[in-house]
């Protein structure tokens, strides 16, 4: 498989297909990503595509300096942090407010309520680790910040979420599936 | 947790790490055999495990495959920005 960085340059060689493999890559994450942080449906889709076009923007002055998916996490940052100081100064509208499509709505409100309660840049740097899967070193990257404070905002805040755990009741319907304590590889985490 | 690291070999973050891949190979070995023999290490890498199962929980539904590049594709601005950057199809 072409790997993201050798597709970008074929890109900004002028290479449409590309363009469209990075996008088909890149389109669910990166909507993901907005729909986890934005109560819009609408607005997720359009910041997705917005991120593309920043891309597609600035393509003659890509440089492949670091990766791609981190290059992309980080222009998508921006646009979500343009977002939030918009929406800072006017209230959201119903019509383009609804609650986050999810399959397992007792477990999505405990997680949402527990993230809420971390401070902003604990839980950013906890969804770019747990949703998009990046390591410490692109989350120092995309948020520019030491690797170390990644580390141990990350453990911070996984301990947090951890405490909430503990003492809340489990009622029969609320989780899918059962979490067993078994040694089990974080998400994202390869083992040998 | 109540590990003390002027007593403790480990680091809590270490064990975190170490289940992420994060550690340096020589450090991760370390960790690893220590947790052997530690059940304090092997709870908190347990915990740490099920918060993030936990947060596996919260997944999103992904738009029609090809939406996006259709609204995409039908931009304005992306055409703009199509013309401008010299885009061909190869």
């Amino acid at each position: 498989m072409t790997s993201d960085e050798a597709l970008m340059l074929e890109f900004q060689r002028g290479s449409r297909p590309s363009l469209d493999e990075l996008f088909s890559r890149y389109r669910g994450p990166l909507y993901g990503f907005f729909r986890r942080r934005l109560e819009s449906k609408e607005r997720a889709e359009d910041l997705t595509q917005e991120t593309f076009l920043v891309v597609i923007q600035s393509v003659e002055r890509y440089e492949p300096l670091s990766l791609v998916r981190t290059y992309l996490y980080g222009i998508a940052m921006k646009l979500l942090a343009a977002e939030r100081r918009k929406h800072s100064r006017s209230a959201p509208t119903e019509s383009t407010s609804e609650p986050v499509a999810h399959e397992n709505p007792d477990a999505v409100l405990w997680i949402r309520e527990a993230l809420d309660k971390l401070d902003q840049s604990e839980r950013e740097i906890l969804m770019l680790r747990e949703y998009e899967q990046l390591s410490y070193a692109e989350i120092a990257e995309v948020l520019q910040i030491a690797v170390n404070t990644v580390r141990s905002k990350l453990f911070r805040s996984r301990l947090a979420l951890r405490n909430q755990l503990e003492p809340q009741p489990k009622p029969v319907h609320s989780i899918a599936s059962p979490v067993t304590p078994t040694h089990t590889a974080l998400p994202g985490t390869s083992e040998a | 947790m109540n590990m003390n690291t002027s007593t403790h070999p480990i680091e809590h973050e270490e064990v975190m790490a170490q289940l992420e891949g994060e550690l340096p190979q020589d450090r991760a070995a370390v960790v690893a055999a220590h947790m052997v023999s530690c059940d304090e290490c092997r709870q908190l890498a347990a915990d740490l495990t099920n918060v993030s199962q936990r947060l596996q929980g919260w997944q999103v539904e992904i738009p029609e495959p090809g939406s996006l590049f259709l609204l995409l594709q039908s931009s304005g601005k992306r055409r703009r920005r199509q013309k401008d950057t010299g885009l061909t199809a190869t």
